[in-house]
């Protein structure tokens, strides 16, 4: 590896651990994780786990050097259990998806206080002939532009307080306290309607454009396998945001309903805007069209 | 291929970053200054890859380093971001404790060219942060005119280029939220922004009326400077903002490109990276 690299690595994690972690790791660790303690609790803790798969990744591709990751998660280790462990008493994980935690992230042990299994989180490296040593200076340096456009995209969602109080509420949030919120009256969650409306505005971009980010270059004439295998593992790790079915039809859809009937003209134009919103919904739900129409209000 | 750009945080303004030169030998600073409801990355995105990628073709990009600038686009007024942003730029072109340049690190050379980009909002903060700029040097040269000709010359701010993508400079179209329709993320932005906002975006708002005559005021009495004039670039299917300019600005268009994509690079799309040199 050549000294540029090296140093470019070490670069990339310390942006890592001051840009995407930020203060998160001292927040958990010595936070209270409860609902009265912290506003997003459940948020908070699987930004934790989330920003540990893509350093994960990063390893993978190259950005981040594994032996300095390995010193880094030495500080990482006692908040990501506590996070887990959280996660796993608040059903926040299985439950709703019908599968097991480990689909998502299988470096977190399964004994009762959960921890890192460091080996697992390194199993890539394990590997005799790696997918890196296959790629040309070129391509190593193409997985890693493609890889940082999805850290920073990333970075702007995963602590960002108005995304993870969208998430916390349409996951988590009683029916009482949803009606409260998307009726604009801030008891008892604390929040106002704006910053739902951000927090939407900021989960359905994100989702559009970590996608279209990731098809960029495999579309291109640098795209090879190694890109789609990065935005298959890319989109693993996304999985754990995506709402369920519930949560789409039965909140989150009112809630874009009622922001496209705020909407005052009618005719072309309207409806154009009413066919665009609709493309974006039926994008990121990826629920069946039809079913989606029949839901369209 | 160009070479590595390190990715640095800011810590003294949250959400910024910087993209430099792993060579430290950037002699230019361009700075990144998103919309109203954008973010440093989704609105610019993918201007950090492709300078990288095709700096073949666009060398002076890899005397570059690359700065995005996050800020409340939805309910903080613009003249309280103005002043945020010129302590934002001026924190960039200071000296660290050691009393070297704090950009680009390591090289002790300073910047010798500094380029604004704005999309939108952003470009109206751009403005009203230059002209704030020019009215602290007037204060603090208020002697001959001589004197005050050669601080406004001497200030790589004042003799910054500005590329504008789209910018609210003469007002946007909040009348029916339509022109933010074409997606939920920008209708969703749109609503949750504050009143207050929108109408200091509106044309000819108190806000948006003395951006422009006091640019085109400055312009005409400060020929030689370049930061008062701008290029400017609107997409054709522009919805949001009114697609008109400064008389001193040199408006062009781009066939196909609405508000938002006017200003995102794609390998098929590469006219930002040539808007901005």
């Amino acid at each position: 590896m050549t000294t540029d690299r090296a140093e470019y690595q070490h670069a990339n994690l310390a942006f890592f651990r001051d840009f995407v972690f930020g203060s998160s790791i001292g927040e958990i660790e010595f936070e209270k994780l409860d609902a009265a303690a912290t506003p997003t609790p459940i948020l908070k803790s699987k930004g934790l786990i989330e920003a540990a798969l893509w350093m994960k990744l990063g390893v993978e591709v190259g950005f981040l050097d594994p032996e300095s990751v390995s010193q880094f998660l030495i500080t990482c280790e006692r908040p990501l259990s506590v996070a887990w462990n959280y996660l796993l008493d608040q059903d926040a994980l299985a439950g709703r998806r019908g599968r097991p935690p480990d689909v998502w992230c299988d470096f977190m042990s399964d004994e009762p206080q959960a921890r890192l299994i460091k080996d697992k989180f390194f199993e890539i490296k394990r590997q005799k002939i790696g997918p890196l040593k296959r790629l040309s200076s070129k391509e190593y340096d193409h997985l890693s532009q493609c890889f940082l456009g999805c850290l920073l995209l990333t970075s702007e969602v995963i602590f960002e307080p108005c995304t993870m109080v969208f998430l916390e509420k349409i996951g988590w949030a009683s029916n009482e306290e949803w009606n409260y919120l998307t009726q604009g009256d801030p008891k008892p969650s604390g929040f106002r309607i704006e910053d739902l409306y951000i927090g939407l505005a900021n989960y359905v971009r994100y989702s559009k454009q970590l996608f279209e980010h990731l098809s960029l270059y495999i579309a291109s004439d640098i795209g090879g396998t190694e890109f789609v295998s990065l935005k298959d593992k890319a989109w693993k790790i996304h999985s754990e945001r995506r709402l369920i079915i519930r949560e789409y039809t039965d909140r989150l859809l009112p809630l874009v309903a009622k922001i496209v009937n705020r909407l005052p003209a009618r005719g072309l134009e309207w409806r154009h805007a009413r066919l665009a919103i609709f493309k974006d919904v039926y994008q990121i739900t990826g629920l069946n069209r039809d079913e989606l129409f029949k839901r369209w209000v | 291929m160009g070479q590595y750009r390190i990715p640095v945080a800011i810590p003294e303004f949250p959400k910024s970053y910087a993209l430099v030169c792993s060579d430290h030998k950037a002699d230019t600073m361009v700075i990144f200054v998103h919309g109203f409801g954008g973010d440093p990355t989704s609105t610019w995105l993918d201007f950090h890859g492709l300078v990288k990628i095709c700096a073949v073709n666009y060398p002076w990009w890899d005397k570059s380093d690359l700065f995005f600038y996050s800020y409340d686009s939805l309910r903080t007024p613009i003249g309280f971001n103005a002043k945020q942003f010129a302590r934002f730029v001026d924190h960039l072109l200071s000296k660290d404790e050691n009393g070297s340049p704090r950009f680009p690190a390591s090289s002790g050379q300073p910047y010798t060219r500094l380029i604004f980009v704005g999309h939108s909002e952003g470009a109206v903060v751009i403005r009203r942060m230059i002209l704030d700029r020019l009215k602290s040097i007037r204060k603090a040269n208020s002697g001959t005119q001589d004197q005050l000709l050669a601080a406004t010359k001497a200030d790589i701010i004042l003799n910054s280029q500005l590329r504008l993508f789209a910018p609210a400079c003469m007002g946007t179209n909040f009348s029916s939220m339509l022109g933010f329709a074409t997606s939920l993320s920008s209708l969703a932005s749109a609503f949750a922004s504050s009143f207050l906002v929108r109408n200091e975006l509106k044309p000819n708002s108190p806000v948006l009326r003395p951006i422009e005559s006091g640019t085109e005021n400055a312009c005409a009495t400060f020929p030689g400077i370049s930061g008062f004039a701008a290029k400017v670039l609107f997409g054709n299917r522009d919805q949001v903002v009114y697609t008109a300019s400064y008389k001193c600005d040199e408006i062009e268009y781009e066939e196909g490109k609405d508000h938002f994509s006017v200003c995102k690079p794609k390998f098929k799309y590469l006219r930002p990276l040539e808007f901005v040199a």
